[in-house]
């Protein structure tokens, strides 16, 4: 089982907002919380997205219906 | 006020030309790209709203800019070299066709200024820390902003069949998202000169620390950057609005959106960022709606190396064009 590309490309970015939020001057840093909200929030759609797809592919492969 | 400082004022104020110049092709690129306007009405647009800028910011990121050193660094020969680093790692990157960032160019020249004349204790670190972590945040941004506007985009209008009134519409919004854009690099970039001509001004005691820009140096600063824009460059259009990924009006539109908003949030919060790293990230965030390998990686790539080189490569210049002067007392 592997995720896309994409979908791991998701994940970097929050692990980036929280390697620099210590750094982040304290006024500035609801940024990094947002960023990483949002992109969190992409990475879970997508993996949902590619795990439905290769679900899919298996039953297909498996003849079985969708 | 002295010759000497008469003849910085005018470095620095030719230095945001060659911003506006070498930034000319961030504002325009997608709007060219998409073909909604000519390269001639493109640039004009974007120079008309880097001018207007001054009526909708503040000088947050100026007084950034001025307190990068510690208080009594700088003279008129550190500010000198500084500028001298800065607009000779543009003319370099301009010369190859690279779209580094002039901001961060500034902020390694002034630091190899300093750094020469005073070492490295002359450097106020809370500053460069924010100044480099908005590296890293700023072109993230305007990835995730792109990315989701785009898809939102996509998601609203998938339904709808007349796809030609649907460009019309996209090429419509495009102007005026070039237009916020411009604005957002007018409001940031056009600041930092004001910084730079602000720390002249208190160096040669005509300002007191910690005074407000005058309105002087706010419109020739704006009215430089839009000069500047006016006669733009044109190598790096090419780069940004074509090789990195293929735009749709649709595409250009989510990308300048998100830009707009990501330096408009920067601006207001007084952190310099770069314009450049700003839209590169929404460019490449627009092109990752279809998918990666819709990104040309390999001039991204290319793009991202002469980041990591521009802080260093402006500041070793700075440090070098100061030495005589040191030497020679």
């Amino acid at each position: 089982m592997s995720l896309s590309r994409r979908t791991w490309f998701f994940l970097v970015v929050p692990v980036a907002m929280l390697f620099i939020y210590e750094p982040t001057p304290a006024a500035l840093r609801w940024v990094n919380i947002a960023l990483a909200g949002l992109s969190l929030f992409w990475f879970v759609l997508f993996a949902i997205e590619d795990l439905t797809r290769m679900r899919r592919e298996r039953r297909r492969m498996e003849g079985k219906p969708r | 006020m002295t010759f000497a400082v008469v003849v910085i004022i005018m470095v620095a104020l030719g230095f945001d030309y060659i911003n506006g110049f070498h930034d000319a092709a961030n504002s325009i690129a997608t709007v060219v790209s998409t073909r909604v306007l000519t390269p001639r009405q493109a640039v004009a647009w974007a120079a008309f709203f880097n001018f207007a800028a001054f009526l909708f910011f503040g000088t947050k990121v100026a007084q950034t800019i001025s307190q990068v050193t510690v208080p009594g660094t700088f003279d008129n020969a550190a500010i000198f070299a500084a500028l001298v680093g800065a607009i000779g790692w543009d003319l370099i990157t301009w010369w190859l066709g690279l779209p580094t960032s002039s901001s961060h160019a500034l902020v390694g020249g002034l630091a190899g200024a300093a750094v020469a004349k005073v070492g490295w204790s002359a450097l106020v670190v809370s500053e460069y820390q924010k100044i480099a972590v908005f590296i890293v945040i700023s072109p993230l941004m305007g990835f995730l902003l792109a990315f989701t506007f785009m898809t939102g985009v996509l998601w609203l209008f998938h339904r709808y069949k007349k796809v030609d009134k649907l460009n019309k519409g996209f090429r419509r919004g495009q102007l005026v998202s070039a237009a916020a854009f411009s604005l957002g690099h007018g409001g940031n970039d056009a600041q930092k000169t004001m910084g730079v001509i602000l720390t002249v001004l208190i160096a040669n005691g005509i300002l007191s620390q910690g005074a407000p820009v005058p309105l002087w140096v706010v419109l020739s600063a704006h009215t430089a950057i839009g000069l500047g824009t006016l006669f733009g460059g044109w190598r790096i259009v090419h780069t940004m609005g074509s090789k990195i990924t293929k735009l749709q009006p649709v595409g250009g539109m989510a990308a300048e959106s998100a830009a707009a908003v990501s330096l408009g949030l920067a601006t207001f919060a007084g952190v310099p960022v770069s314009t450049t790293h700003t839209i590169t990230g929404a460019i490449v965030g627009v092109g990752t709606t279809s998918r990666l390998s819709a990104v040309r990686w390999g001039v991204a790539g290319r793009v991202v190396w002469a980041w990591v080189l521009t802080i260093p490569g402006a500041f070793l210049v700075a440090y070098v064009v100061y030495l005589p002067f040191k030497a020679f007392g």
